[in-house]
């Protein structure tokens, strides 16, 4: 894996600036993501706690909020433990309504979050590697 | 209802089961060989091996009264890199903001 970043783009029929609050207003959030207790803004912690748990599952900051066509912020969720990535938004505007993009970067590999690469033997690697075989298998 | 991914990371999500883990890399294990090495009861570790076991991590293999405890690489397969994850993650969530946006214009 060379490249750990996501991209994904979709079409939204509604306006940049609606589309900017269902990325950063706690109640549109809640509509599909988890929500903030404050609005997202630049240079303000991130915490976004599970609906029904309401223990705090993804955390970092808003490293910029330029309403309303870029939102960037790093990203923790719990079971990655201290590894941080980014999430960043761009929001175009297109006839009809807005074209959303979504980059996410610096994904960990599972093994490196959970620590387990250190102090692995040869038979850890060859597990992987069974692993992966296993895995691209399966998605072909 | 949680996903199988789910019950993997909550397996991985404790140091002493990841301690488990890395000891089966290089050898089948009964509960009391496990326990011998971890400062814990005998019935901690049997939960540290449920648990495990229940995210698809070992297997464990009755043998006379015994059960052995095995590392099953296969079962690391749904949490193999946080790209995958991620992907089905966003893929869900953006589809989820699509029909909020577009209920919310009718």
């Amino acid at each position: 894996m060379t490249d750990n970043t996501l991209r994904k783009s979709i079409y939204l029929k509604a306006a940049p600036e609606k589309v900017w609050d269902y990325l950063t207003e706690p109640d549109k959030l809640a509509l599909w993501f988890h929500p903030p207790k404050t609005p997202l803004a630049e240079g303000q912690p991130l915490e976004m706690f599970g609906a029904e748990s309401g223990d705090k599952l993804i955390w970092g900051d808003v490293r910029v909020a330029r309403k309303p066509s870029y939102l960037e912020y790093s990203f923790t969720v719990k079971p990655m433990g201290d590894a941080v990535s980014i999430v960043k938004w761009s929001l175009d505007a297109v006839p009809g309504g807005t074209r959303l993009t979504l980059e996410h970067e610096g994904l960990p590999q599972v093994a490196e979050a959970f620590d387990l690469t250190l102090a692995l033997d040869k038979g850890w690697e060859e597990h992987m590697g069974r692993m992966r075989a296993h895995l691209h298998e399966n998605l072909s | 209802m949680p996903s199988p991914a789910q019950h993997t990371f909550r397996a991985l999500a404790d140091p002493t089961r990841r301690d488990i883990l890395k000891m089966l890399t290089r050898q089948d294990m009964t509960i009391a060989e496990v326990s011998d090495r971890f400062d814990i009861t005998r019935a901690a570790v049997k939960k540290h091996l449920t648990v495990l076991s229940d995210g698809g991590l070992i297997t464990v293999t009755p043998r006379g009264r015994e059960r052995i405890n095995s590392l099953n690489p296969v079962g690391f397969a749904p949490v193999l890199n946080w790209l995958e994850y991620f992907d089905s993650f966003w893929d869900d969530r953006l589809a989820d903001l699509k029909s909020a946006i577009e209920k919310d214009t009718k």
